[in-house]
């Protein structure tokens, strides 16, 4: 198998997934000590994945772990642009592709968290958290295989949101695409 | 606030307020922003936009691949890696 749970905390990122479109962006790992520091041999690098020359990131070398076969437990592998995913963004939030029952279970993570205080977070069936430009419900995360990814909704301006980090390693690209990127589009408080 | 949320809130404000100065479309707001992360040291990010009623609006920073030195685009393709996490404790 190519994804392989060594043990409860390793994954191995061993095998190339066998093609990606054209129009894909590269993925980059920092190989950063915090991958050991943080998660002790969580990761094992395949030497198939090289460091990439010359290329240093906040001192940690990268890697091009684009064709890393892990990725394809997020998601299924699923590929898609911002547009693409503003158009399923429409449909989930605004649209009818879920009945009023299912998007009022989809949508319940951010019940009474406006008057929570700022930073207060929840993982339900979305993701929800109290930011200072309000109460915003979002998917969001990353994966090895250099990326990271959020679809977000902002109830206050009824504004949808998507963006993506090609890197994974740094740890905080969720945080900079909630907290400075979609900061800037729906406006500062 | 949890610190790496006010960290991040401080970087952010004091960004958008030097973007503000200077710049007024949408667009160049979201892109000012997303600099902010490749200036940080992320290869490259793009972000969308769209409000009710209103046109999408997209942006992109930084490259799409860092070896080559190709810039990241709006219409690039990305995995929908979506493993979610809470943010790190502070």
């Amino acid at each position: 198998m190519i994804l392989q749970l060594a043990d409860e905390r390793k994954l191995s990122l061993d095998a190339k997934l066998p093609e990606i479109p054209d129009e894909a962006v590269v993925g980059w790992l920092r190989h950063a000590d915090g991958i050991s520091i943080r998660y002790r041999n969580f990761i094992d690098l395949s030497p198939i994945f090289k460091e990439v020359e010359g290329k240093v990131i906040e001192g940690s070398p990268v890697l091009d772990t684009t064709l890393a076969a892990e990725r394809i437990d997020a998601a299924a592998g699923v590929m898609s642009t911002l547009r693409d995913l503003l158009k399923f963004g429409r449909a989930l939030f605004r649209g009818d592709l879920l009945s009023e029952q299912s998007r009022r279970f989809l949508m319940a993570a951010a019940e009474g968290m406006a008057d929570l205080d700022e930073g207060e977070s929840r993982v339900w069936a979305m993701q929800a958290a109290r930011k200072p430009y309000g109460v915003i419900v979002y998917k969001g995360g990353d994966r090895p295989g250099g990326a990271t990814a959020v679809l977000a909704f902002h109830p206050k301006s009824d504004a949808i949101f998507a963006a993506f980090v090609n890197s994974f390693g740094h740890f905080d690209e969720s945080d900079f695409l909630l907290d400075v990127v979609c900061l800037s589009a729906v406006g500062a408080p | 606030m949890s610190a790496r949320t006010s960290k991040w809130f401080l970087v952010a404000l004091s960004g958008l307020a030097l973007i503000a100065s200077c710049q007024t479309t949408k667009s160049d707001r979201l892109e000012a922003a997303l600099q902010i992360g490749v200036e940080k040291g992320y290869p490259g990010a793009s972000a969308a936009i769209e409000q009710a009623g209103g046109r999408p609006i997209f942006a992109a920073a930084g490259y799409g691949d860092l070896e080559h030195g190709i810039a990241s685009r709006t219409h690039d393709c990305f995995t929908s890696e979506a493993s979610p996490k809470r943010s790190a404790p502070s």
